[in-house]
């Protein structure tokens, strides 16, 4: 019965590489993304869905009840500026960790910084 | 009843199409010009994807262009806007602070309340027995054209041309309303309260005040829209229109109306809709109120074809309470200015039809810009001034178009 320990193994194997690839799905390094394209007017292309990450995992958990991610995804602003909107936003009942606060600040500001002079 | 108009092409037409029901691939095909998905496509309101979808099977562009799905936010294309004097509900420009509440109308009451001597409970049965009161007015959002102004950092809607509309408002002159509540002598502002709110509770209920002789000068409670029920996206079932003025104050859903002392210092009076320079105190800055003079060419399209011989160049103009006096046209970049002939219907604080022509007799890259000017002698400035907020950008407006052999 020689022949059933490796058709065994390989059954174990795939079922391990089939759980860890389950499992470390959501866990994946997201890809970095672009920075926003200065100055664009075609604000309806980035805002179906949210990209991976932290910082939009807590914009679909903290902005989007009120207005969707499609208002915040066509803004540019300087650190100052999503400092502002997010402190006016916690002001108003947002509650964020002060961790939460800064990640989302500096995803914003990586993705929706300030446009390029025109 | 409608005409029907044979195609000379042999198929369906747009309104073939629509008789026989919603057409999924052109809906779709739209959808994708429109750049939006299957997911915020499905929350838009009835009243977009109607829009979106009637535009699909004409096979012409959207005429709403979608700004924000949540609330909604949606801005007409200017070929849309260019087709009539009236600005038909159906590509009317949407913008909304809060989603459109839900309203029972049999328990709907106007209230009417604060420095009066008689306080108001009306029902819509009430003040559809008062004097009516009607007027054509063009509205303007104050952020349009936000999306085209320099700025590096920018809050807010990324309007570009066509948060602008004209449209017939039928209701009752609100100082007719303040009348019947006698206000005592100490009121002096109107607070109109609305009833739509943020999810959250602690965002700031929507709510504009007006000075009372704004008031009782020539402000609307609106019920209809271009001779039809007020839609719900437009404010319904009540909404205020305040003529030359930027939108922001035609409240919609309005619900109360208070007279008080003071202006109201509610974050939409004192943060919002002021002209802030960078690094300015908003509640030390002037607030946005009366429209600036602009215009806007609706044809030709920026970018388009147009065959060798004569060329029309048309479009809107409006301004704030002075009224809009002069159109004028330059095809050489400034250094000879004409004025454009008025044309069709007139009415106070609504916007102006204009229109010219000059030949082109070889194929040639023209450039045409528009600029208006008031009674008061204000003109359409070359780049609007800078403010945080990106309100009032009446720049000039430039296209270029080719013309071809």
């Amino acid at each position: 019965m020689s022949w059933r320990r490796p058709i065994a193994v390989l059954v174990i194997a795939g079922s391990l590489a089939l759980a860890v690839t389950a499992l470390a799905g959501p866990f994946r390094k997201a890809k970095p993304r672009p920075k926003h394209p200065p100055a664009t007017l075609a604000v309806a292309a980035d805002t179906t869905r949210l990209p991976p990450g932290i910082g939009p995992a807590i914009e679909a958990r903290s902005c989007v009840m009120c207005h969707s991610a499609m208002l915040i995804h066509q803004q540019a602003k300087d650190s100052l500026g999503w400092e502002k909107t997010i402190a006016q936003m916690e002001k108003w009942g947002v509650t964020l960790s002060p961790a939460e606060h800064d990640t989302l600040r500096a995803s914003l500001l990586e993705r929706f910084g300030p446009r390029a002079a025109r | 009843m409608s005409r029907r108009t044979p195609r000379l092409d042999g198929r369906a037409s747009a309104s073939d199409r629509a008789a026989r029901g919603f057409d999924r691939r052109a809906f779709l095909a739209a959808l994708a010009r429109a750049g939006l998905g299957a997911a915020a496509l499905a929350s838009l309101p009835p009243l977009a994807r109607r829009a979106i979808a009637q535009a699909a099977a004409a096979g012409v562009p959207p005429e709403l262009i979608v700004r924000n799905d949540f609330p909604e936010h949606l801005e007409t294309s200017l070929q849309a806007l260019g087709r009539s004097w009236i600005t038909a509900n159906s590509r009317f420009f949407v913008r909304s602070h809060f989603p459109a509440p839900e309203i029972d109308l049999a328990a709907w009451r106007l209230e009417v309340a604060g420095l009066v001597r008689q306080p108001l409970s009306l029902t819509l049965a009430d003040l559809r027995a008062m004097i009516s009161s009607d007027a054509i007015h063009v509205l303007e959002c104050a952020g349009n054209g936000r999306a085209l102004l320099p700025l590096a950092s920018t809050s807010g809607t990324q309007w570009e041309r066509g948060a602008v509309g004209n449209a017939a408002w039928g209701g009752v002159a609100l100082a007719d309303v303040i009348r019947r509540a006698d206000p005592a002598p100490e009121a002096h502002h109107v607070w109109l309260e609305a009833a739509d709110q943020a999810p959250l509770p602690g965002v700031p209920r929507f709510l504009r005040s007006l000075p009372l002789d704004k008031a009782m000068r020539d402000v609307l409670l609106a019920h209809t829209m271009n001779d039809g029920p007020l839609p719900k996206l437009h404010g319904a079932p009540l909404r205020a229109i305040v003529p030359g003025w930027y939108g922001m104050a035609s409240t919609k859903w309005v619900t109360k109306i208070r007279l008080e002392a003071a202006p109201s210092d509610n974050h939409f009076m004192t943060k919002g809709y002021r002209y802030v320079a960078p690094g300015g105190d908003p509640a030390a800055s002037p607030p946005v109120e009366a429209l600036r003079v602009k215009s806007v060419i609706t044809r030709p399209l920026d970018g388009t074809k147009l065959p060798v011989g004569t060329v029309r160049i048309q479009g809107f103009a409006w301004a704030g309470p002075p009224g809009v006096k002069l159109v004028e046209i330059t095809n050489d970049g400034g250094a000879t200015w004409r004025p454009a002939g008025f044309m069709g219907d007139t009415a106070p604080l609504a916007w102006r039809a204009w229109a010219t022509e000059f030949d082109v007799l070889a194929p040639a890259r023209i450039t045409v810009s528009a600029r208006a000017t008031d009674h008061d002698d204000e003109m359409q400035p070359p780049g609007a001034p800078l403010n945080t907020g990106g309100y009032g950008n009446n720049s000039i407006h430039t296209v270029s178009f080719d013309v071809v052999a």
